[in-house]
Formats: structure tokens, C-alpha cells, sequence
């Protein structure tokens, strides 16, 4: 009887998170000029990267992860206004408050929505900044891949978060990469590390202390929002 | 009590001053020039203290919404900035001195510089929300969540190579030759630092305490 209970309690979890996941989609495709803006945004910096270093530059693999992670993280910011923000500036995050979803399935609904966000921006980043500047990854492209869907991982947490803090104050847009830098770097100097090392042909094994930072920082973070968001939705 | 402790915080001081200037020899190959680590690391153990302070008060408003605790917080965190960046002034000078550059990228160089910009974004946060009580909840979040840089900054020395010494008291194997003059003057000087913190805390929640008073004495006046 307990094991149904629980078991219930899970799949509730799920299904309200994914009605929220489906919501904030709805609302990104009837804004299609958002989805542009990423687009425009992902093909700008590898231009200009592209310009900065020039055709065929050899030294390219020195600059991939800043060049990868640059543009990621600025699609980031524009999900984590679209996030908690927009809930607030549109008056509906008093319907999310009432409505009969745990704290935790929203913030889960949120997080996943960001982390689809900056994986629809990192799909058009990654193969046009190999095509633009000419460099591949050899044998390392799972490595590659999972580095980079565990930084987004952790950076769609933060995000959400902070989307869910920003709202509270004057000035919210203003205020999120206020918030957000201090956060980030826990997930973000060992993502560039780890893809940088990947970059210039380096293994699995001298990768493994940042898949480790970024592990631990992922479950710490989910963690401590497990925990306090509810204090930060209601009031 | 009130009277006595800053003259106590004043006496520590001034010996931590005269063992770190004069008591404390020269080193080997830095000279005098290694006395700045003398305010470094009691400055950097007293902003992990500061935002540890932060962090549990964060906890217990969270748990109480007594504001007595978010009043910590806040001038914890306020004061655990001022003793972190003292601490990236003195390291920077150090670095200068031993490794021939300002800034050198160091992990836990860096990791502080992200704790120091943690609480700032903390302060700042503050800052952009009037209501009081809303103010005091989210950012009992936020004091929580910012926490989890200084594992990251303590950690950093171990995890990745770093030109930072390593800590002073070691637990494994590693074993540093101390001489028990220098030994001698950080603890003092820590212990004089500390209670200097212990004293700017009090002065601090007090002068909170006071503008708190003042405001609502002035609302009260307006209605």
C-alpha cells in the first residue's frame, strides 16, 4: 500500500512537471522571434570567432571551449528571463502558487525547459562553429557531448533558480547576472576545462577530476533546491 | 563587558602587530616580505567564518522567521566580503612577491575571487528587493546557495595543480616545517583578527539593529 502511495507520488511528480515543461514550450513556439534571436545569436559568435582567428587557424583547438561556451552560456541568460520572470511580469505565477503542484515538479518543469533551451542553442553552436573554423573533435565526440550536456545540465539549475530569485527584486533582468556569475563558475570552469583538455586529444581519464566537480555540484545544487525552494515560491 | 572587549580586541592587536612587524624573523628566500601572509590567512579564515555564519543564520531564519537571524546573515556576509577581499589584496601581493605576478590564474586564487563576487551578488540582491520580510526569505536562499562556493574554493588546491601553499596543518602525510616563531605569530594573529571580527559583527547587527528602529519609527510618524 505504501509502495503505491510513493509510487503515485512519483508519477504525479512527473506529469506536473512535464505540464509545466509543455507550458513554457507552447509559449516559446508562439514567440518564434526568441527562437530566431538564439539562432542569430549562435551564428554571430562563431563568425566572429571565425574572423578573430582567421581560415584554417592551427591553433583553433587552444580556443574551442571558450568559443563553445561563450555563446551557451549568453542562450542561457535569454532562458533564465523566460523562466520564472516571465511568470512574474505576466502576473501568472499567482495560477502556479494555487495550483495543486509540488514546489519541486514547477522548478523540475523549469529546469528542463532551460536545459532543452540551451540544447537546441548548443546543436546549431557546435557543428557550425566545426564547419566555420574548421576542427573536429577525432574520437572524443561522446566525450565531448557529455561534458557538454552536464555543464547545461547544471547551468539550466542555476538558471532556474536564479529566474525563481530574480523575480523577487527591482530591477530583474539587471539582477540575473548578478546572480548567476557567482553561481556559474562552480560548473562552468570545469566544463571549459574538461572540454578544452577533450579538444586537443587528451582521454576519458584526465577528464575525470571535472566530470567529478560537476557531478557533485549537480547533486549538491539539486539538493539544496530540493530543500529550499518551496521557501522561495511562497510566500 | 561592552566596555572591556574592544579594549581586549584593541590589546590583541596591537601584540598580533608587534609579533608579525618585529617578534616574527625574516624568511629564507621572501625576507620580510612574507609578513603580509601574517593578515592573509587570518583574513581568509575569517571570511569563511563570516560567510559559515551566513549560511546557518540563513538556515535558522528560514526555519524561525525570527529577523534577529537575517540581521546576522546580512552583516555577516557584509563583513566576510570586506575580510575576503582583503584577503585577494594581500594574497595578489604575495603572489607578487613569490611567484612574480599579480593574478596568476591559480585555482584557488580564482575560487576566492568567486566567493568574493558570491556576496557580492548576495548584497546587491538585497539591496533590489524593499519588502523586508520578502527580502530577509529569498535571500536566506540565495545565503545557502552561495555556501557552496567556499567547499569549491577550499577544495580547488586539492583537486586541480595549483602553485597556492598547501594548508599549513596538514592531515595526511604531508607534514610543512614551520618555525615555531611564525607558527607562533599566525595563531596569535588569527586569534587578534577573530576577535576583531567577533567586535565589527556586534558593531554591525547593532547598526542595523538602529536604522531597523529609526525606519520604523519614521513609518509610524508618516501614518
Amino acid at each position: 500500500m505504501e509502495d503505491e502511495v510513493s509510487h503515485n507520488q512519483i508519477t504525479d511528480f512527473f506529469n506536473d512537471a512535464w505540464q509545466i515543461l509543455l507550458k513554457d514550450l507552447r509559449l516559446e513556439l508562439r514567440r518564434k522571434y526568441e527562437i530566431y534571436s538564439i539562432i542569430i545569436l549562435a551564428f554571430i559568435s562563431n563568425l566572429s570567432f571565425g574572423f578573430a582567428l582567421g581560415p584554417s587557424n592551427p591553433n583553433v583547438t587552444d580556443f574551442i571551449s571558450g568559443m563553445l561556451w561563450v555563446p551557451i552560456l549568453f542562450i542561457g541568460m535569454l532562458g533564465f528571463t523566460t523562466g520564472f520572470v516571465r511568470e512574474m511580469d505576466r502576473g501568472s505565477i499567482e495560477g502556479l502558487r494555487v495550483a495543486p503542484i509540488s514546489p519541486q515538479a514547477i522548478l523540475a518543469g523549469k529546469t528542463v525547459y532551460i536545459f532543452l533551451l540551451m540544447c537546441g542553442g548548443a546543436i546549431i553552436i557546435i557543428p557550425s562553429s566545426m564547419a566555420i573554423l574548421n576542427y573536429s573533435f577525432h574520437s572524443n565526440g561522446f566525450l565531448v557531448l557529455l561534458v557538454i550536456v552536464l555543464g547545461i545540465l547544471n547551468i539550466a539549475v542555476i538558471g532556474s533558480i536564479v529566474s525563481a530569485l530574480a523575480m523577487y527584486s527591482q530591477s530583474r533582468a539587471l539582477i540575473i547576472p548578478a546572480l548567476s556569475m557567482p553561481l556559474l563558475p562552480g560548473t562552468i570552469i570545469p566544463s571549459i576545462l574538461a572540454t578544452g583538455k577533450l579538444a586537443v586529444g587528451a582521454d576519458m581519464n584526465s577528464i575525470i577530476p571535472e566530470l567529478q566537480i560537476n557531478f557533485a555540484f549537480l547533486l549538491l545544487m539539486i539538493a539544496t533546491l530540493w530543500i529550499t525552494f518551496e521557501y522561495v515560491l511562497y510566500d | 563587558m561592552k566596555k572591556i572587549y574592544p579594549a581586549i580586541v584593541f590589546i590583541a592587536n596591537l601584540a598580533a602587530l608587534y609579533m608579525i612587524f618585529l617578534w616574527a624573523p625574516p624568511e629564507r628566500t621572501l625576507g620580510d616580505f612574507y609578513r603580509v601572509f601574517f593578515i592573509h590567512t587570518p583574513s581568509a579564515w575569517v571570511s569563511y567564518l563570516a560567510f559559515t555564519i551566513t549560511f546557518l543564520s540563513s538556515i535558522l531564519y528560514l526555519k524561525t522567521r525570527n529577523f534577529k537571524w537575517d540581521l546576522y546573515a546580512s552583516s555577516s556576509a557584509l563583513l566576510g566580503l570586506l575580510f575576503c577581499i582583503i584577503t585577494i589584496i594581500t594574497g595578489a601581493i604575495w603572489a607578487k612577491v613569490a611567484w612574480g605576478l599579480y593574478w596568476n590564474w591559480d585555482p584557488r586564487q580564482t575560487t576566492t575571487l568567486v566567493l568574493m563576487l558570491a556576496y557580492l551578488g548576495y548584497i546587491s540582491f538585497r539591496m533590489a528587493i524593499n519588502d523586508k520580510e520578502q527580502r530577509a526569505r529569498v535571500s536566506s536562499v540565495l545565503g545557502i546557495l552561495a555556501f557552496i562556493s567556499i567547499p569549491l574554493s577550499y577544495l580547488s588546491t586539492i583537486i586541480w595543480a595549483t602553485i597556492h601553499p598547501m594548508p599549513l596543518i596538514p592531515t595526511s602525510k604531508l607534514q610543512i616545517g614551520v618555525e615555531p616563531a611564525i607558527l607562533q605569530t599566525l595563531l596569535t594573529s588569527t586569534f587578534a583578527v577573530t576577535l576583531l571580527f567577533l567586535w565589527m559583527f556586534y558593531v554591525t547587527v547593532e547598526m542595523y539593529r538602529t536604522i531597523d528602529t529609526i525606519k520604523s519609527v519614521k513609518m509610524e510618524n508618516v501614518k
